[in-house]
């Protein structure tokens, strides 16, 4: 009984301790890169190709579906970002492809990674998380 | 008696592994960076973010957990400019 | 140093030395531009805590172990690396302050690093890798793992280790020559006739301990990972013992610089992040035995001489499981934990004894390296009444 007397005040001190508030500021693409038509048609096949990268660079923090939940994105501590919600989706091609490319801490900058096409494969395969498209079906 | 059954729950867990990981065929040598990160560091610990450390003071901690769990040079190197990228 | 030995660590060096030669002959160059060549990091972690040990009116409680870990690294050039740690711990007495490894590394080639100084023994995964306190999931180690472990623990010598791709699969190795263990005869410390000392900066004979281990992962995820170690030494001193023996009623003298020890150690190690449970699957284990040859020790009480079966064993299996998939932000950050271990020493000797722990924990994790740990342990020892007992320790690492 004294025990429990003791620890519930432990407990609930130290959850309080490690209860922190994320801060999340605004991350804004310039207007030349928003602007980029993206050349990349969406076929099948480059659909594979945008798939393939996406579980190799991508999914271990951004999760399967795009929503942020990956196996990773607990312990970084910045919320990873959901791609399938409308506030990421609503940016153009353009703008994705510059976020991806230039990345932000601890995002990794991924211009070194992958060329011009593969970047837009991508662009092109993260438009597949949209859930506004999925439930308009 | 007791040891038998600890025998056979080991195996019979092996099997399971096996059956889980047996459509996993890829070269090692073959995976990114980022699949390197997110497979190897959790084998002792969770997984850093890029933004722990400086590109810098990355490539002394990939040195030392290459030498402390026997990376091999390829993964070490995929890792470390993985979370270079990342800062 | 025998002759044996000798010939070993000449060969070594032979190896690595020209294989050295071919390595720095490509060498690359900096590329990382505006810094020095020098790479430092000064890591680590720290920890305090609290235990309930006890039932009842015997309940005591403690605010326990606080210990303070810094590690240093340096990367000194492409081929050459220095790591330190030193472990300060507050322990009954007070303090107590540890050189726990610090060795030069030299990377000689894809394969193989040579390294020189006090480095973790690679015998089984726990006290090389796992045994930190913001990488052990468990307040406390597993019985035998901790200071005084079943098998080394630390080694003062030399050692080769690497890894090695094959394929879809991967090996590691770790190959070293040490100053070894040290037999107790029971001289200083009469209870303690027939242990090991490890971890010795100065060597009691000629013999050197030569071991390893090897690890191998067979899937290309890199999710498992089978080892096994093994360790062979004499451990006795080149001096006799001399004692006053009853049963002849005159001086014996005993001897134990032919006395040899070999320790095993097996280990397991699975965990993989999967997607259907949502979260991460932990299972850790090993086993470790050590076998000493059978010697004669003094009971200087009685007067009489004695000699016993001398196998020491210790294991533990661990599992445990995050939801770390979870989208909740505060679920996704807790584990649990389970962990059951076992220690049997020598029955017949004076230190004998048979234990068993079952440890259940809680875990929260504040960061990557931050982590809240609420364990509930009952340890059994031998016919006697278990004890059960409440830890707690708050860990970072830096």
């Amino acid at each position: 009984m004294k025990t429990t007397k003791t620890i519930t005040p432990l407990i609930a001190c130290s959850l309080l301790l490690f209860a922190f508030v994320h801060q999340t500021d605004v991350w804004k693409a310039p207007e030349s890169a928003k602007a980029k038509k993206n050349p990349v048609a969406i076929t099948e096949a480059s659909m594979a190709i945008g798939a393939k990268l996406y579980v190799k660079e991508c999914l271990s923090c951004h999760g399967k579906k795009g929503r942020g939940d990956g196996p990773k994105a607990s312990d970084i501590e910045k919320p990873v970002t959901d791609l399938s919600i409308a506030k990421t989706q609503a940016q153009t091609d353009g703008e994705l492809f510059w976020k991806i490319s230039e990345g932000r801490k601890p995002m990794p900058a991924n211009k070194k990674i992958f060329s011009e096409e593969q970047l837009w494969q991508l662009v092109n395969y993260i438009r597949s998380f949209d859930k506004t498209i999925v439930k308009s079906k | 008696m007791k040891k038998r059954i600890v025998l056979s729950a080991i195996i019979t867990a092996m099997g399971m592994l096996f059956a889980i990981n047996g459509c996993v065929s890829t070269r090692v040598a073959e995976k990114s960076g980022s699949e390197l990160w997110s497979d190897n560091c959790i084998r002792c610990h969770n997984a850093p973010a890029s933004s722990v450390y400086s590109p810098d003071q990355w490539e002394a901690v990939a040195m030392h957990m290459r030498i402390r769990v026997g990376l091999t040079e390829v993964e070490t190197k995929k890792i470390m400019e993985f979370l270079k990228a990342g800062n | 140093m025998n002759m044996k030995t000798f010939t070993l660590l000449t060969t070594l060096f032979a190896i690595s030395s020209s294989l050295w030669a071919q390595n720095t002959s490509t060498e690359e160059t900096n590329s990382s531009g505006n810094s020095g060549d020098t790479k430092f990091v000064l890591t680590g972690y720290g920890y305090s805590g609290m235990t309930i040990e006890g039932k009842g009116k015997e309940q005591k409680s403690t605010f326990g172990e606080t210990g303070f870990a810094p590690i240093f690294i340096w990367k000194a050039s492409k081929n050459l690396f220095f790591e330190g740690e030193v472990e300060f711990i507050l322990l009954g007495e007070g303090l107590d302050i540890e050189l726990e490894y610090a060795n030069v590394n030299l990377i000689m080639n894809k394969y193989m690093t040579l390294r020189a100084g006090k480095f973790l023994s690679p015998f089984g995964t726990f006290q090389e890798k796992l045994h930190p306190a913001w990488i052990n999931k468990m307040v406390s180690k597993p019985l035998g793992f901790g200071h005084g472990a079943v098998g080394p623990d630390a080694e003062i010598g030399f050692d080769l280790r690497g890894g090695v791709p094959l394929g879809s699969s991967k090996m590691n190795y770790s190959l070293y020559v040490s100053n070894g263990p040290i037999l107790r005869t029971g001289v200083e410390e009469e209870n303690e006739a027939g242990m090991l000392e490890y971890g010795n900066i100065v060597d009691n004979n000629k013999n050197k301990a030569i071991g390893g281990r090897i690890g191998f992962l067979p899937f290309s995820n890199s999710s498992l990972e089978i080892g096994v170690s093994a360790q062979t030494a004499k451990g006795g001193n080149n001096d006799s013992i001399f004692f006053y023996n009853k049963k002849n009623n005159a001086m014996d003298a005993l001897e134990y610089n032919n006395i040899g020890t070999k320790s095993y150690a097996l280990d397991l190690s699975y965990v993989k992040s999967l997607a259907f449970i949502k979260g991460t699957l932990d299972i850790k284990g090993q086993l470790n035995n050590v076998t000493v040859d059978k010697a004669d020790y003094a009971d200087l009480i009685d007067s009489t001489k004695y000699s016993f079966k001398n196998v020491t064993q210790s294991y533990y299996v661990q599992l445990a499981y995050r939801p770390n998939m979870l989208r909740n932000k505060f679920f996704n950050k807790t584990e649990l934990v389970g962990r059951y271990s076992a220690l049997k020493s020598p029955e017949e000797s004076k230190w004998g004894e048979e234990e068993t722990q079952l440890t259940i924990g809680l875990n929260y994790w504040a960061s990557w390296r931050s982590v809240i740990k609420f364990n509930y342990q009952i340890t059994q020892n031998g016919g006697n009444e278990s004890e059960p007992a409440i830890l707690i320790q708050f860990v970072t690492g830096f």
